[in-house]
């Protein structure tokens, strides 16, 4: 017994998490997997119809229209969170890393929107750029450019892309603290080298950070892949339950709550018949399109750790 | 280092300081306006002020306690992030150093929590907790939360995989054990990966809304975003206050991280892994 | 690095002691079910300190914590026997939980018939009938009572305050152009078009939000199809629904008219709403619920329920649901938690309620506050609410309370929909059924 444990010793470390994480994490998980196989308001009495949810979400054409708007809303996201995002935070790590001028304040200013609730940074940005009261658009007006002047935020045309500005405004700098805290691992000699070398700036960016920060960028995409399938609160509280004008504004876990827990408004409502057992099933469909890209990803990694 | 970076690099300067002025507006703006009496941001929004008060910050102090919630916040944020940080790298240096069979399936599985909303599982949850007598007590959401550790494991396993195998094979030979080489020296080399964990775990700690919602239902145990939202949800008819509590439940955080983000930025190891 | 590592162990030592010492007093959840079958020895409890655990409505906290707390305050003093511990933890999240771990609180806030949640919690056997307490009924309309009532029990306190959406005015703005409260509907299309030829927007709409530009359309429903939605909710479905395209068909003319302004479709409720108390617009809809804000701003604020053309004001029927609870079936002390039902449905809570948080009385015998509820309560006809109609319409298969507000809504104010069509698309979507 002792010996198998000693020829396995990350069992120990593996141990404690493990146990904690499968009990308070993957558990309730399976439980609730279980809700979309029953036709279930969260009131009254379940009913079984096995594969009947899902069966149903693919093939009412409401909710397919529904669900393929969200997705390619949330595709958007992804998208731009890996084309603009990561590229940004990158850059905005490199600076702090190379000790630019001001770097803990940048540090400090790129992240401290994290800390700020989400309601309050939709209101400020109402104060700013609202069409009737909103500071930018004094500001148009003052400098002449008055007829310019709109409510940005509700723009409907922008509407996605509005969600996903705010959004980058305040979620950019957790990614930016990982690849800060990635190229404080990389050796300082082969910098230094480089730099002996005449390698400029960027050059030393793209020959030596880059490289070493690989599997941190790998695992970034994968995180706002997640991101952009679970992001929810501002597009709730710009766009409503129902996702805004058109449903423009409409994300995954967005169209999931509102099959969930949609008629939960003070004007009251009703309670929808199935709204549990459907929900359920969109989250778990949901789930498998993020759990099959979780594998490939990481199944590429090692692959390429193996090479 | 050299101080000049090239013109290319003074844009992206540039580009910085506006972008982070603007941040820092932000927060000015907030600050200013939650020094203003409600009737002046209603009907003056962008107006010159006609007076400043610190009735909003009385309010909430003293009348609302404002306080006590906020221990609340700190009591369950440093008790889930240590449990954190001590489990989540104990997890990924086992799943990052050695090597076994179901290597690859057991980090899949560590990042299934990320990929299921906790609304769904949190009915399972709330049975187990009100049998352990749990409800309505802080231990409930920092046992929740702090078993919540799929995005720790997952960035920290890739750093404890590119540690140097020969300081670790050094340090066996030398006679430590497994556990005196993880915490004595595998542990310390891998920190400035292990700040960076630690900041972002805070910020969704200090920021998470539904399990303290749903586990804990006395006022006194709420915590600072549910006091948050009772003024957002009604944000016109509290907005002074709403004002008020974003500063304040913005600040002191923001001033720890002040603190912790330069251990980062200097690299608190930068010794170690030379030596 | 050590030392920092120490004190944080420290910390975390002694914050862990101070949550237990803390959580120590906390009792558990209640999963007795025994209790409902006491009920019929009650004398047995009444002389016996108990606590009853009741869950207020957290989106609601800061406007009705201090009416509360003088509502408990008195209940405890007239019943010394019974202690009440009052949280605003009925969050319809942490409410759907405890429905489904079976943990529901003793009293917890309901939305009545507004909502089916009430019905389908009534009907799975969750809350308390309340038939055998012979809850005083006198004082109320029938309205109040539907409110309370499924499948013909008793389930929640009555209500006494109603809700609808008004319009608010800048007093000074209309005296600055000599325009009056309007009589009729046209008086109203005649100020608006006043107001707009002198270069002020008429009315503060958030056309961005679903709900902030479903006001508009909950406003006007009766002034042009109160009899249709009366029908409706008889269950009579085959009937002409010309009216109400008229009233769909306002809503377009209005954005066209620029009656709210350049940009509706992108302003949000906020901004709506602080454009109207910065004075840049002359007038909003807005709930009557909101009425204390508008007076805590100081301005010169009057209220007017929209006119038809013969002119007659409606309101739209709506009961607040500040005080309207129902208990637990699980519940270990059902005889005191009727005693606390009985109470908010009784003149002095509701008093309490009417002076903290204001409100229209739908009893006679409450004191009014304040002259702008005199003002609100100034209408002529309690009409339908549109929203309310259609969802008692509704079933698994139609939903057009939704199509109204998250469809309709945005559409025909973009023009991409006729009223017409719209209220065809609401003719439709019933014959779903």
């Amino acid at each position: 017994m002792i010996a198998f444990f000693k020829k396995r010793p990350y069992i120990f470390f593996l141990l404690p998490g493990f146990i904690l994480y499968t009990i308070f994490v993957i558990y309730p998980i399976f439980a609730a997997i279980n809700i979309s196989f029953f036709e279930w308001n969260g009131i009254s009495e379940k009913v079984f119809v096995g594969l009947g949810n899902y069966i149903e979400l693919f093939t009412n054409p409401e909710l397919m229209s529904q669900m393929t708007n969200a997705l390619g809303h949330s595709f958007t996201l992804f998208v731009l969170t890996v084309l603009l995002q990561i590229p940004i935070q990158i850059i905005m790590a490199y600076m702090i890393y190379i000790k630019s001028k001001g770097k803990n304040f940048f540090q400090v200013a790129i992240f401290s929107p994290q800390f700020i609730s989400t309601p309050i940074i939709v209101f400020i940005f109402t104060l700013l750029f609202d069409g009737n009261i909103g500071l930018f658009n004094r500001i148009l007006e003052l400098i002449g450019l008055g007829h310019l002047t709109r409510s940005w935020l509700g723009i409907p045309e922008l509407g996605i892309y509005i969600v996903w500005i705010m959004i980058t405004w305040a979620g950019i700098g957790v990614g930016m603290v990982y690849f800060i805290g990635a190229m404080k691992m990389i050796s300082f000699d082969e910098i230094e080298s480089a730099y002996l070398e005449g390698a400029g700036v960027w050059r030393r960016l793209y020959y030596i950070v880059l490289p070493q920060i690989k599997t941190t960028i790998l695992n970034l995409v994968l995180a706002a892949y997640i991101f952009g399938m679970t992001i929810f609160d501002f597009s709730y509280i710009l766009g409503g339950i129902s996702g805004g004008i058109n449903r423009n504004v409409d994300v995954m876990s967005l169209f999931f709550y509102r099959m969930a827990f949609g008629d939960q408004n003070p004007l009251g409502g009703r309670v929808n018949e199935n709204s549990m057992g459907m929900g359920t099933t969109i989250a778990v469909v949901l789930f498998l399109m993020l759990f099959i890209v979780a594998i490939f990803q990481i199944s590429l990694m090692y692959r390429k750790e193996e090479e | 280092m050299d101080k000049h970076h090239g013109i290319a690099a003074g844009i992206v300067k540039a580009f910085l300081w506006v972008y982070c002025s603007f941040a820092v507006f932000i927060l000015g703006y907030i600050l200013y306006n939650s020094f203003r009496p409600k009737k002046d941001i209603l009907t003056n929004t962008l107006g010159s002020p006609s007076g400043f008060t610190f009735d909003n910050y009385k309010k909430l102090l003293v009348d609302d306690k404002f306080l006590r919630f906020f221990l609340n916040s700190v009591i369950i944020l440093v008790a889930s992030l240590l449990l954190i940080v001590i489990i989540s790298s104990l997890t990924s240096y086992g799943i990052a150093r050695y090597s076994f069979k179901l290597k690859k399936a057991i980090r899949v599985y560590f990042l299934i929590g990320l990929m299921f909303p906790a609304q769904l599982g949190i009915v399972p949850i709330f049975l187990l907790m009100s049998k352990l007598n749990l409800v309505d007590n802080l231990l409930s959401v920092i046992i929740v939360s702090a078993s919540s550790i799929s995005m720790p494991v997952f960035m920290l396993s890739n750093f404890f995989a590119k540690l140097p195998e020969e300081i670790h094979e050094a340090a066996i030979i030398d006679g430590a054990g497994e556990w005196t080489t993880f915490y004595k020296i595998m542990f310390p080399m891998a920190s400035p990966v292990v700040f960076a964990v630690c900041i972002t775990v805070s910020v969704q700690i200090w920021n998470q809304f539904f399990l303290p919602l749903i586990f804990l239902t006395s006022e006194k145990y709420k915590t600072v975003p549910l006091i948050i939202m009772k003024y957002t949800k009604n944000l016109f008819m509290t907005v002074d206050s709403a004002m008020a509590v974003s500063i304040l439940s913005t600040v002191p955080i923001l001033i720890l991280f002040i603190i912790f983000s330069n251990r980062i930025i200097e690299g608190v190891t930068a010794g170690a892994v030379k030596g | 690095m050590k030392k920092i590592a120490k004190i944080l162990v420290l910390v975390l030592t002694l914050s862990l002691l101070v949550s237990m010492v803390a959580c120590g007093k906390t009792s558990g959840q209640k999963n007795d079910t025994s209790g409902s079958n006491d009920t019929s020895n009650g004398d047995k409890t009444s002389s016996e300190n108990v606590t009853l655990k009741v869950w207020g409505d957290p989106d609601n906290q800061a406007v009705l914590e201090e009416a509360f707390k003088l509502i408990n305050q008195a209940f405890e003093k007239k019943y010394p026997n019974i202690k009440l511990d009052y949280q605003f933890s009925g969050s319809f999240d942490a409410l759907n939980v405890a429905v489904q771990s079976n943990s529901l609180p003793d009293l917890f806030w309901v939305q009545g018939n507004k909502s089916t949640k009430m019905a389908e919690m009534a009907r799975n056997g969750y809350l308390l009938n309340l038939d055998k307490y012979n809850l005083d009924t006198s004082r109320y309309p029938q309205g109040s009572i539907d409110y309370a009532t499924v499948d013909g029990s008793i389930y929640c306190s009555f209500p006494a305050f109603t809700d609808y959406v008004t319009m608010y005015y800048n007093k000074d703005i209309f005296d600055k152009y000599g325009l009056a409260k309007p009589e009729t509907w046209d008086d109203f299309v005649k100020v608006c078009e006043t107001l707009k030829q002198n270069g002020e927007i008429p009315i503060a709409l958030g056309g961005k939000g679903d709900w902030d530009r479903y006001w508009f359309l909950q406003l006007t429903a009766p002034v042009f199809y109160n009899d249709l939605l009366g029908s409706l909710s008889e269950g009579k479905f085959d009937i002409d629904y010309a009216p109400m395209a008229k009233g769909f068909s306002v809503f377009r003319e209005f954005v066209e008219k620029g009656y709210f302004g350049s940009d509706v479709a992108a302003t949000d409720g906020a901004g709506a709403q602080l454009a109207f108390t910065n004075g840049k617009t002359a007038m909003i809809i807005d709930g009557t619920w909101n009425n204390s804000i508008y007076e805590s701003t100081g301005l010169n604020i009057g209220r007017f329920a929209i006119p038809d053309n013969n002119g007659k004001r409606y309101s739209q029927s709506g009961f607040s649901n500040f005080l309207t609870y129902a208990a637990s079936s699980k519940t270990k002390y059902p005889d005191e938690a009727a005693k606390y039902i009985e109470f908010l449905s009784s003149k002095d809570a509701q008093q309490i309620m009417h002076e903290k948080v204001g409100g229209i009385p739908v009893v006679d015998d409450i004191d009014y506050a304040s002259e702008a509820i005199k003002e609100m309560a100034d209408f002529d006809i309690i009409g339908y609410n549109v929203y309310h109609v259609l969802s008692a319409v509704a079933n698994e298969n139609s939903k057009p309370q939704e199509i109204l507000v998250s469809d309709i809504g945005p559409r025909v104010m973009l023009g991409e929909l006729t009223g017409e069509k719209a209220a065809e698309t609401i003719k439709n979507e019933i014959a779903k059924r």
